[in-house]
């Protein structure tokens, strides 16, 4: 089982610090790292930031699993993953996955089982704020097709 | 006794964010339709497609509840 290290804050993380992090798994010979930002557009024009709010109860242990999943999945020493929630303006960063492995393919692969899983099962819901008020994000199709093809 | 939680749009048209409901209920789908009688508020919010857990769990409308459960109301996750 790979080492886990799950979190859920309303602070900026530190990519630096995920690097430094997995860079302690001496077994690896591949870090994959991945993070998510806040688009200054939707489909209707400019926005303004994104509210994300969840379910403080549920949301680590959801993404504690799905790291657990991809751990008897694939080939990996360690597992990274931070989520923000509250207010993010456009451009921050919302989400940062990496991993470390022994190969770079399983690498890639499990950074990108953890983006659709969480996409899908995490409990987050995101309002993008504009001009004219809130509008809450809508599940989109995309995203669960990714996710059914694992 | 059961604690109910709504979350996003949900929480937002239903103007709640938890409630105790002190009925029984042995289903999740029991529990639901109580809940859609509330206010038409509640129904609207309610009409829309939604994803329910159970002691943080995700459940379905047919999952059995008992006393002291927590249930969450919420819509199709969009994390990430």
């Amino acid at each position: 089982m790979a080492e886990i290290f799950v979190d859920v804050t309303t602070d900026e993380f530190d990519q630096g610090a995920c690097y430094t992090w997995l860079r302690q798994d001496d077994s690896a010979g591949a870090i994959v790292i991945f993070t998510g930002l806040v688009r200054d557009f939707n489909q209707d024009g400019k926005i303004k930031g994104l509210f994300l709010e969840h379910y403080p109860a549920m949301t680590k242990n959801v993404l504690i699993k799905i790291c657990q999943q991809a751990s008897e999945r694939f080939d990996l020493g360690k597992i990274y993953l931070v989520h923000r929630v509250g207010e993010l303006l456009n451009h921050a960063e919302i989400v940062i996955v990496g991993v470390s492995s022994k190969h770079r393919e399983q690498a890639f692969l499990a950074n990108q089982f953890i983006m659709d899983f969480l996409k899908n099962e995490a409990p987050f819901w995101k309002k993008e704020l504009t001009d004219q008020g809130g509008v809450w994000v809508k599940a989109k199709q995309s995203d669960e097709a990714s996710y059914k093809k694992w | 006794m059961l604690k109910v939680l709504f979350f996003g749009q949900i929480r937002e048209l239903t103007k709640c964010s938890d409630l105790v409901v002190t009925d029984e209920f042995k289903h999740v789908n029991e529990l639901v339709e109580h809940l859609r009688g509330l206010s038409e508020k509640h129904e609207l919010a309610l009409s829309y497609g939604f994803l329910v857990a159970v002691n943080q769990e995700v459940a379905e409308l047919t999952t059995s509840l008992k006393d002291g459960d927590e249930i969450a109301i919420f819509p199709p996750v969009t994390g990430g």
